[in-house]
C-alpha cells in the first residue's frame, strides 16, 4: 500500500490491523513496564495486544472486502477478547470505529479522521469516570488532530497527524496524571495505544514485509511499487501475524509458554541474560519476564524440548504451554489459545430451574477459589493481578450460572470494565457488575449477599459492603522506584493500601508489620490475612504477634488464599 | 373459673424474679456430664454448669422431662386450686421432646385439669416472653383463650437473633438445622442466626467478626422497629460482659422501653456453647 491508495477497503484494514498487532505485540513487554507501582501486574501490553489479536482473529475467520463489514467483525472479535481496563478502553475505540464506518465500502482519509473520533466518542461514553492523562486523552487528541488534516488528505497523511498528536499527548500524561510523574512514567495504555498507531502506519507505508500471501487473502495487500527495502526494519525471524497467516512460512513451529518456579539453592541461580542467549539461539517472539521467584518465558521455537531444558536449570517449571503454531495457523497469536481456559474446571453449567440470583467470582489461588465457592459463588473465573480475564471469558462464565440475574464480581481494579463489557455480551439474564476491585471486597461482597434476597436488595447491600472494607497486598519490588515518598528498591517487599505504596522492606515481616500499622491507623474491628504462594510461617506470626501486642481487641482471621502474585492479601473492616 | 395457671419448662431462661411474681411453674429437663445428672435450674445453676463445661473433657447431654414430672406439675396445681386451667407453653417441638411428654402427660391427666399445651415453635426467653405474656393475661384475670392468644400474639411479634462463638455445640447437638452450610467455612464467618417459623435454627445472614454481626443485628431492629418503643431480652451464655457491650448499643439505636438481662441455662447453653449472644426484641 502505498501513498497512491486514496481509499482503504476491507483488505487493507486487516493488514492495517496485523501490523497494529504486530508492532503491540514486539513491544508488550516494554508497555508492561510502565507501570506505576514496581509491582508485577505490569500487563497492561499484554492485556491490549491480547484484545487486539482476538480482533485480528475474527477478523481473519470473516475476510472481508467491504471495509465496514471487516470493521465490523474486528470491533465484535476485540469487544470478546478485551480484557484488562486498557484493553476494554481500546475495544470501544475499534467498536465506535466500526460504527462510523458500517455501511461504508471503503474509507478515505477523511473518514478515517471521522472513525477514529467515533471511536472516541465511544469509548469516553464506556468509561465511568473518564481520568485524563490516559489512554483516553491521547486517543482523543490524536482523533481531534486527524480531524483537522487539510479535506481531501490520504489516510497516510492523516494517520501522520494522528501519530504526531498521539506522541505529543502521551508525552504530556504525566503533567496530567500526578502518580505517573510520581513514577516516572507515561500511561502505559497510551503507550500502547500509539504503538498500534504505529503499526497501522507502517503498514499505510508499506514497511511491512513485502509479500504476504494469505490462503484467506490471495492478493497482496501490500503495493510493493515505492516502498524501500532498507525500511523494513522486522526482526528477523520474527513475524508472528503473518507467520499465522500463512502456516507454510512458519520458521518456529511451536508456541511455547512456561513459568520457572525458581528455587535458588537447589538449582543454578537465575541468570536472565544467559537464558535469553539460550533461548534466542533456539527461536524467536522471546520473552522472559518475572519477579524473583517466578520467571515467565514465552517463545516461538522449532524445538520446544530444548528449551525447556534450558529453563529447567533454574528450577520447575509449572504451567507449561505449547503450540503447534502450523497447525493452528488460525490462531493468531498465543492469546487465542488461552481463551477458553479461564473458568475453572469443576464449574459445569448448572442444570435445573433457573435461581432468582447467581454470582460469578474472578479469583486466583485455590484457597480464595474454594472460600468463594464457599461462601455461595456459583462459578470462579480464574485470574486476577497479572493475568485479567476477557470479556468472553467473564461472559462464558455467567452463562454458566443458572439464574435470572447474575452478580459478576471482579476483585481486580482492571478487571472491573471488562466485566462490564461482558455484562452487554450476555443476552438472556441480567447481569450487574459489582465493581470490587480487590479480594477482601469481593468476599465483602459475597458475605452481604442472601441468595434468598430480591436482587435489587442484593445489588444494594453488596454495593454497600465493598465500600466497608479496606485493602492491603504485599509483594516485591520488579525495580527501584520512588513513590509516594518511599524508596523502593527491586526486590523489596512493598506493602500497598488501598492504591497507595506505604511500606518497602527488605524483610516480608517488616513490610507486612508496616502495612498493618498503616491500614490500622483509621481504626478496625477485624484484619483479615489471606497467604498466598510467598507467604512465610514466619511473616504471618510476626502479624499475630504484633497485632495481640498492640490491638488486642482486634479479631483476626487467618486464611490460605494460595493467590500468586502477592504473598499476602490483608483487609480490615 | 378463671383461674388460669401458666407452665413452662426450665429452656425458657425466664429470670427467677420474674416467673416468681408472675407465679408461672417450672418443669425442669435435666443435663447429664457423664454419669452424673443434674436439674436444670434446680441442682445446677448457669455459673455452675459453664464452669463444668469449661473444664469437662466430653459435651453433655441433656433430656427432656419426663411426663411424670409434668403429672407431679399439674396434679400440684390442680390440689392447689380446683378447677384452674393450665396454659403449658414449651421448647420448640423441633428441638426437643419436652412439647411430646407435656401432651401426653396431659392425656395421664385424663381430664382431671383442663390443660392447653403449646408448642412455642421457638427456644430460650423466646418461649420465656410467650409465658410471661400468658402469665400477664391470666394475672389480669383473663380467661384462657385470651391467655392463649397473648402468647401467641408474642410469637408472631418477637425478633430473635443469636451469635454463637462457634457452630460446634449446634452442630454437635444435632440442632444446627438450616445453618448446617455454614459449617467448616474457610473464612472466620459469624453467622447471625434466627429461629425461624417451622421452630429451626436458621442463618439470616453472614458477617465478619462478632463486632460486626453485632452491628449487624443493630442494624437490622433498627430496619424493623425504627423509633417504635421496643423491650428487649439480652441472653448469654457466661458472658456477662459481651451482653452488656451488646446491650448498650441496643440501647443507642433503638428506643428501648425495658431491657432485661438472663441466662441462658444449662440445657440450651449445652447447645449453644459459652460465649452465645442472643436477644429477643417485641414491640413495647
Amino acid at each position: 500500500m502505498s501513498k497512491r491508495f486514496n481509499l482503504l477497503n476491507g483488505r487493507h484494514l486487516a493488514e492495517l490491523a496485523a501490523a497494529g498487532l504486530w508492532n503491540l505485540e514486539r513491544q508488550a513487554s516494554a508497555v508492561n513496564q510502565l507501570n506505576v507501582f514496581p509491582v508485577p501486574d505490569g500487563d497492561t501490553g499484554t492485556n491490549m495486544r491480547m484484545t487486539l489479536a482476538a480482533g485480528v482473529k475474527e477478523l481473519l475467520r470473516k475476510p472481508d472486502v467491504h471495509f465496514g463489514a471487516a470493521a465490523a467483525a474486528m470491533a465484535d472479535g476485540m469487544l470478546l477478547g478485551a480484557r484488562g481496563n486498557s484493553g476494554v478502553i481500546l475495544s470501544q475505540l475499534f467498536s465506535g470505529f466500526a460504527d462510523y464506518s458500517r455501511d461504508l465500502e471503503t474509507l478515505n482519509g477523511g473518514q478515517l479522521a471521522e472513525a477514529l473520533q467515533r471511536g472516541v466518542e465511544k469509548a469516553y461514553q464506556t468509561v465511568v469516570k473518564p481520568v485524563e492523562g490516559t489512554i483516553l486523552t491521547v486517543a482523543r487528541m490524536a482523533a481531534e488532530r486527524g480531524n483537522q488534516a487539510p479535506d481531501g488528505s490520504l489516510p497516510i497523511e492523516v494517520m501522520e497527524e494522528v501519530i504526531r498528536a498521539a506522541a505529543e499527548a502521551l508525552k504530556d500524561t504525566p503533567n496530567q496524571l500526578p502518580i505517573l510523574k510520581k513514577a516516572g512514567v507515561v500511561d502505559a495504555g497510551g503507550q500502547g495505544l500509539l504503538y498500534v498507531y504505529e503499526g497501522f502506519m507502517r503498514a499505510l507505508r508499506g514497511e511491512q514485509e513485502k509479500s504476504v500471501e494469505s490462503d484467506k487473502f490471495s492478493e497482496s495487500m501490500v503495493a510493493v511499487e515505492g516502498a524501500d527495502p532498507t525500511l523494513n526494519d522486522t526482526p528477523p525471524g520474527h513475524h508472528p501475524v503473518q507467520a499465522l497467516i500463512s502456516a507454510d512460512q512458519i520458521q518456529y513451529g511451536y508456541c511455547t509458554e512456561f513459568i520457572i518456579k525458581l528455587t535458588p539453592g537447589k538449582k543454578k541461580p537465575f541468570d536472565q541474560d544467559e537464558l535469553r542467549n539460550t533461548l534466542s539461539a533456539l527461536g524467536d517472539s522471546l520473552l522472559v519476564a518475572g519477579s524473583n521467584d517466578k520467571v515467565k518465558v514465552h517463545v516461538h521455537a522449532e524445538l520446544p524440548g530444548d528449551a525447556m531444558n534450558a529453563a529447567m536449570v533454574y528450577g520447575d517449571l509449572i504451567h507449561i504451554k505449547i503450540e503447534n503454531m502450523r497447525e493452528q495457523h488460525a490462531r493468531i497469536t498465543e492469546a487465542a489459545a488461552v481463551e477458553d481456559s479461564a473458568v475453572e474446571p469443576g464449574a459445569p453449567e448448572q442444570e435445573g430451574e433457573p435461581k432468582p440470583c447467581g454470582i460469578a467470582a474472578v479469583a486466583a489461588g485455590d484457597g480464595l477459589r474454594e472460600a468463594f465457592l464457599q461462601q455461595g459463588v456459583d462459578v470462579v473465573i480464574f485470574g486476577g493481578q497479572t493475568m485479567n480475564p476477557s470479556a468472553q471469558d467473564i461472559a462464558d462464565a455467567v452463562n454458566r450460572v443458572r439464574a435470572h440475574t447474575v452478580f459478576v464480581l471482579p476483585n481486580n481494579d482492571n478487571v472491573i470494565m471488562a466485566a462490564r463489557q461482558a455484562a452487554g455480551l450476555v443476552k438472556d439474564k441480567r447481569v450487574e457488575t459489582i465493581p470490587s476491585g480487590t479480594i477482601p471486597q469481593g468476599f465483602a461482597a459475597v458475605l452481604a449477599y442472601q441468595a434468598d434476597l430480591p436482587a435489587e436488595a442484593n445489588l444494594g447491600a453488596m454495593n454497600k459492603a465493598i465500600r466497608g472494607v479496606r485493602s492491603g497486598q504485599i509483594t516485591r519490588a520488579v525495580r527501584n522506584s520512588s513513590i509516594d515518598d518511599v524508596n523502593v528498591r527491586q526486590g523489596d517487599y512493598i506493602g500497598i493500601a488501598d492504591k497507595k505504596l506505604v511500606a518497602a522492606e527488605t524483610e516480608l515481616a517488616d513490610a507486612c508489620r508496616g502495612l498493618l500499622k498503616h491500614m490500622l491507623a483509621d481504626g478496625g474491628d477485624l484484619v483479615g490475612i489471606y497467604c498466598g504462594e510467598g507467604a512465610t510461617g514466619e511473616a504471618t506470626d510476626a502479624m499475630r504477634q504484633w497485632l495481640a501486642d498492640n490491638y488486642a481487641d482486634l479479631e483476626l482471621d487467618i486464611f490460605t488464599g494460595g493467590q500468586p502474585v502477592y504473598s499476602y492479601i490483608i483487609s480490615v473492616e | 373459673m378463671g383461674d388460669v395457671r401458666i407452665v413452662t419448662d426450665s429452656t425458657s431462661d425466664i429470670p427467677l424474679f420474674l416467673r416468681q411474681s408472675l407465679n408461672i411453674e417450672v418443669v425442669p429437663l435435666k443435663v447429664q456430664f457423664g454419669d452424673e445428672s443434674y436439674v436444670d435450674g434446680v441442682t445446677i445453676q448457669p455459673e455452675q454448669f459453664y464452669e463444668k463445661l469449661a473444664a469437662s473433657a466430653s459435651l453433655p447431654t441433656t433430656s427432656q422431662p419426663s411426663p411424670v414430672d409434668f403429672v407431679d406439675v399439674y396434679h400440684k396445681l390442680a390440689d392447689d386450686t380446683p378447677g384452674m386451667q393450665v396454659v403449658s407453653i414449651h421448647l420448640s417441638s423441633t428441638f426437643s421432646g419436652t412439647y411430646q411428654s407435656a401432651l401426653l402427660a396431659k392425656s395421664m391427666m385424663k381430664g382431671k385439669a383442663d390443660i392447653h399445651v403449646i408448642d412455642s415453635r421457638s427456644a430460650s426467653y423466646g418461649c420465656g416472653a410467650m409465658a410471661v405474656a400468658a402469665a400477664r393475661a391470666a394475672q389480669a384475670g383473663k380467661p384462657l383463650e385470651q391467655c392463649v392468644q397473648a402468647a401467641h400474639n408474642i410469637f408472631e411479634k418477637m425478633n430473635i437473633y443469636f451469635l454463637v462463638d462457634t457452630l460446634d455445640y449446634l452442630q454437635k447437638g444435632g440442632r444446627i438445622g438450616k445453618a448446617a452450610s455454614l459449617i467448616g467455612s474457610l473464612l472466620a464467618i459469624k453467622p447471625i442466626l434466627t429461629i425461624d417459623d417451622e421452630g429451626q435454627v436458621a442463618s439470616v445472614e453472614k458477617a465478619r467478626g462478632s463486632k460486626k454481626a453485632m452491628a449487624r443485628i443493630v442494624e437490622r431492629l433498627q430496619d424493623r422497629f425504627g423509633d417504635m418503643p421496643v423491650n428487649l431480652v439480652v441472653a448469654h451464655a457466661n458472658a456477662q460482659p459481651s451482653a452488656e457491650q451488646f446491650a448498650e448499643q441496643l440501647k443507642s439505636s433503638l428506643h428501648v422501653e425495658e431491657i432485661m438481662f438472663t441466662s441462658l441455662g444449662p440445657v440450651i447453653g449445652a447447645h449453644v456453647g459459652p460465649g452465645t449472644l442472643a436477644v429477643f426484641a417485641c414491640p413495647a
